[in-house]
């Protein structure tokens, strides 16, 4: 497999070098090199939202979720995206609205014009760098822990994680963020074929579609169904993570910049459907090995599991693929909120071209999540809805100063910030997770999402 | 006039595909779709969870496309 790693491993980074030169030759002002052109067409703005949004956690998180908690998972990632993705077409285009032909400078400086009061763009910027830290950290430790499995004797796992930021802080300063839509476009074609590929194989060594149910029901009928094995995936937590994951464009600067530099109105209302359709083929296949993994691999841990069925039971060109494939996922979605927050950054503090202190945010953000990947656990995805949901707080605090005519007061900033501190509170577990038998992160959405409405409400009746 | 009157048509489609996605939201978290441990009526091989909240996410799906369209003509008739 080496020989096959090697060939593929220095095509990708050829054409990853190629890319980004050829991005840094239209770099002129701190506007190219942060918001890429602003004029994204339907192929490429597809590739690099659905690669943004699918990545390490999907290719190894999911089929291990799925091989914990069953067919649930379904709902829990592609039903949700499924509502995103509608969220996307109203959102989208009041937020392309609201920014109109001015250069968009990150949700962070918008807040801070809506509500008239800086308080609301540090919030949101203090949420999201606390919150993206998680998402990142996973896909550092995803494609480290794999990379552990496969090369034992190499490196040790923070060995591998310190040469993933490294890859990735170099890449995003070569190109910009052009250079960062580039390769999503590839990471997210080799995405989709390397998943169905495995899946596929997965399907023939258990003897087909219909042996895969049989066969899980004979081992674990409990996967066939929700909540699960384990009880997860209850009506609370299926509610409250469609709530945090169609929140994510709204929420997740990544996201929202995409929207932003698309070229027009109907590029991106396509590319919302393209999306939809996107989630719904990657993650059937993440199902599918989650499933075969139940069968075969039931008490395993989730590296040694991942190894083998991404790796060892692969042909060597596949088994190359899926490493820099997953490489490539980690990359780009790492890169592509790194670049976010900068731009928040520079949002905030009103920083045009001057881009040291953007870089040295990123270089700290990086720092902070390569930090946690070292302590974080294995498990990929309840980690990545940890940094759905806490940045899902911040949702009703965008949507009433998007849709608000005028400021609208203090009071929406102040609800916003107790939130998030009862939020980061229970997650240290100094407050209860479960708040009257209600899950604390759906009482919280609910208790913003009233005060949202109340306040616009208030602001109207005011006139 | 005319204008109005499209301008009502689609703010009404629009409406509709909202209540759409809104009880399909509904239809998937409540208890006859994801009733513990209900794993029968199969389809194709899968168990009830499963085929039906890929149905429901296809239909999500389409209702974004139809959407989509809607939505651009509704705000074209506003402006």
């Amino acid at each position: 497999m080496s020989s096959w790693l090697i060939i593929i491993g220095i095509c990708y980074a050829g054409v990853l070098i190629y890319l980004s030169l050829r991005s840094r030759k239209t770099i002129a002002t701190g506007d190219d090199f942060m918001m890429g052109g602003s004029k994204i067409g339907l192929v490429l703005g597809f590739m690099t939202f659905a690669a943004t949004l699918f990545s390490t956690f999907t290719l190894m998180g999911m089929p291990d979720f799925s091989r914990t908690h069953g067919v649930g998972a379904w709902i829990f990632l592609a039903f949700s995206d499924a509502i995103m993705v509608f969220v996307v077409i109203g959102f989208g285009f009041y937020l392309r609205q609201r920014v109109g032909q001015r250069n968009y400078n990150g949700m962070s400086a918008l807040l801070q014009e809506a509500y008239g009061n800086k308080g609301a763009g540090y919030l949101y910027f203090i949420t999201v760098f606390l919150f993206l830290i998680p998402y990142v950290a996973i896909q550092i430790r995803g494609v480290a822990i794999f990379l552990v499995a496969a090369f034992p004797s190499v490196l040790p796992a923070w060995g591998w994680s310190v040469l993933i930021v490294l890859f990735m802080l170099i890449y995003s300063e070569l190109g910009g963020l052009k250079a960062i839509i580039y390769a999503d476009f590839m990471q997210g074609t080799l995405l989709l074929l390397v998943v169905w590929f495995i899946a596929i194989s997965c399907l023939d060594a258990v003897g087909g579609w219909y042996a895969l149910f049989e066969k899980t029901a004979a081992t674990q009928k409990a996967l066939l169904a929700t909540p699960g094995p384990k009880g997860l995936l209850t009506p609370q937590f299926l509610i409250a993570s469609c709530i945090a994951i169609a929140m994510i464009p709204i929420t997740q600067p990544q996201l929202s910049t995409r929207l932003v530099i698309m070229k027009d109105y109907a590029a991106l209302r396509r590319m919302a459907v393209a999306v939809g359709t996107f989630a719904m083929l990657v993650i059937l296949p993440t199902i599918i090995i989650g499933l075969y993994g139940a069968i075969n691999y039931p008490t395993d841990n989730a590296a040694t599991f991942l190894s083998n069925v991404l790796l060892h039971e692969q042909p060597h060109p596949i088994a190359a693929f899926t490493i820099i494939g997953l490489f490539a996922a980690a990359m780009s979605t790492s890169d592509s909120q790194l670049f976010a927050l900068g731009n928040e950054i520079r949002g905030i503090f009103n920083l045009k071209n001057n881009l040291k202190p953007v870089r040295i945010t990123i270089m700290v953000f990086a720092l902070a999540a390569l930090f946690f990947s070292v302590f974080s656990s294995d498990q990929l995805v309840l980690l990545a809805r940890l940094s759905f949901s806490g940045t899902a707080l911040m949702g009703p605090l965008i949507l009433l100063g998007l849709f608000s005519p005028k400021p609208v007061g203090k009071f929406m900033i102040y609800a916003s910030a107790i939130a998030l501190g009862i939020y980061i509170l229970s997650q240290l577990n100094a407050l209860p997770q479960i708040l009257f038998g209600l899950r604390l992160d759906l009482s919280l959405f609910i208790f913003l999402g009233f005060c949202a409405l109340g306040n616009f409400y208030s602001v109207k009746k005011r006139g | 006039m005319e204008k109005q009157k499209g301008l009502k048509k689609v703010e009404r489609q629009w409406k509709l595909i909202v209540i759409g996605v809104i009880l399909l939201g509904i239809a998937s978290v409540s208890p006859w779709i994801i009733a513990p441990h209900k794993v029968e009526p199969y389809w194709l091989g899968m168990p009830f969870a499963l085929w039906t909240s890929i149905l429901f996410t296809v239909f999500i799906v389409l209702l974004t496309a139809v959407g989509g369209v809607v939505f651009s003509r509704k705000q074209n008739l506003k402006s």
